[in-house]
């Protein structure tokens, strides 16, 4: 299998609103200075497992795998809360942490490629119907029912704005994903190089009118100031 | 890359018709109109025991007519035995499930993934309720806001109830609920004249099972 189930579990019984979908951590990369926060749909399947394999030394290929080991909490090794990263530096000693930033319309695209047209295994889009009918009509109808969540932790971590998951002072480095596998040569972090979760769809949106509504809802991710491309 | 998973069934359940007393009596199984409480006695019935917790009862009878309990409605043709359907009025079904889902912490997977919690109104629920209408095979709709009219028309079954006679049919074919059990929680009449106008455009095909015009509040 190479398609990700592991962030689409269902939530426990009394479980809280907000652990239904993945929070907003930090994922650190053992045996390394650095760490990168963990978002959805850029690049954070093929980043966990550079995580894997700088701790074990082998290259994870099962990616359920990889997810299940990285964990979905605090209780994780590899996963410290954005909102607790600067305790866990003093405790643990400093990281250079990155992100990696992914032009919201191709984010859009490549969730909508994977999760409807590939039917990447998925409980809340089979839920939601989008699997037996991926119309693109549907989809933006789910959009816009996410993006009126007013609580960003409560949306679909795949369709959650970047700026959401961290602030400009939570990272030193935010790298374009065209360029991630240079910014990791350069700091000398060992990976294998893939495309972990590709669609494989050449999915692309066409309708103005569509590439549109998404450009205006990520209007601040598109502010975002990327440091390395 | 292909498609792993194409979903040739929807992500719900059809539990068609539960037999309450076997050879005699079923009992069409819809979310919201005493599901629950039907398979309570079903299994106290056959098993002589009253499951207490929701989880419990619907793990044990099962949720699909993979259950030796729950037969399509289809299947029950010429088997002899009487046919039930149990009718709510759709508004009250609707503050039902919001109810359960909205007024407070909710333990059901896809009302979490909808952030449909505690705090939640009513009118935010109905758009919710649109988004399920929007889905072109009612059987992909959650059981909970699917319409009656999916689960049964008039011509499939013997008898059609209102839910607070749902106990005197059981007993008549010598089901034993419990004592002082209810097949539903009451739930208050406070739903906003608009929002209940939406519901029951939504719903109109549930009226029509009863032979009600449209109740149009005003």
């Amino acid at each position: 299998m190479t398609v990700s189930t592991c962030w689409r579990r269902r939530p426990a019984r009394g479980a809280r609103p907000g652990d239904v979908f993945f929070g907003n951590y930090i994922c650190v990369i053992p045996h390394t200075d650095a760490a990168f926060v963990a978002v959805s749909k850029n690049a954070v399947t093929f980043l966990k497992k550079v995580a894997r394999h700088n701790a074990l030394g082998r290259w994870p290929d099962d990616t359920v795998d990889v997810h299940r080991a990285i964990g979905y909490s605090e209780e994780s090794s590899f996963l410290v809360k954005v909102a607790h990263w600067r305790q866990w530096q003093r405790e643990h000693g400093p990281r250079r942490v990155f992100a990696v930033w992914r032009d919201p319309v191709e984010r859009i695209e490549s969730t909508y490629a994977l999760f409807c047209l590939a039917g990447a295994p998925h409980d809340y889009f089979s839920m939601l119907g989008l699997q037996r009918d991926p119309s693109l009509e549907r989809f933006f109808a789910f959009l816009e029912w996410e993006w009126s969540k007013t609580d960003p932790l409560l949306q679909d971590e795949h369709v959650r704005a970047q700026v959401d998951y961290y602030g400009p002072g939570d990272v030193d480095d935010v790298v374009s994903l065209g360029a991630l596998h240079d910014y990791l040569r350069d700091r000398g972090i060992d990976f294998r190089p893939e495309r972990s979760n590709a669609s494989g769809q050449g999915f692309r949106l066409t309708d103005s009118a569509q590439i549109g509504r998404v450009q205006a809802h990520y209007a601040a991710d598109y502010a975002i100031e990327v440091t390395v491309s | 890359m292909k498609a792993l998973q194409r979903f040739e069934r929807s992500w719900f359940h059809d539990p068609g018709a539960c037999v309450v007393v076997p050879g005699q009596l079923a009992v069409v199984v819809v979310h919201g109109c005493g599901a629950t409480f039907t398979k309570r006695v079903a299994y106290a019935h056959r098993y002589g025991s009253w499951v207490r917790h929701a989880h419990e009862v619907h793990a044990l009878v099962g949720r699909s007519t993979d259950s030796p309990f729950l037969v399509p409605l289809a299947d029950l043709d010429g088997q002899g035995l009487h046919r039930v359907a149990v009718w709510r009025d759709p508004v009250e079904r609707f503050s039902a499930t919001y109810a359960r889902w909205c007024e407070g912490p909710t333990s059901h997977p896809y009302a979490r993934f909808a952030g449909l919690s505690a705090g939640v109104d009513r009118w935010r629920f109905l758009r919710f309720i649109e988004w399920e209408f929007g889905k072109s095979d009612p059987s992909d709709m959650v059981e909970e806001l699917r319409p009656q009219s999916a689960s049964w028309q008039p011509e499939q079954v013997d008898e059609v109830v209102g839910v607070e006679d749902l106990v005197p049919v059981l007993r008549r074919f010598g089901a034993r609920p419990r004592p002082r059990s209810r097949p539903v929680r009451p739930v208050a009449a406070d739903v906003p004249v608009e929002v209940a106008r939406k519901v029951q455009q939504l719903y109109a095909a549930d009226y029509a099972l009863v032979g009600r015009e449209l109740p149009w509040v005003s």
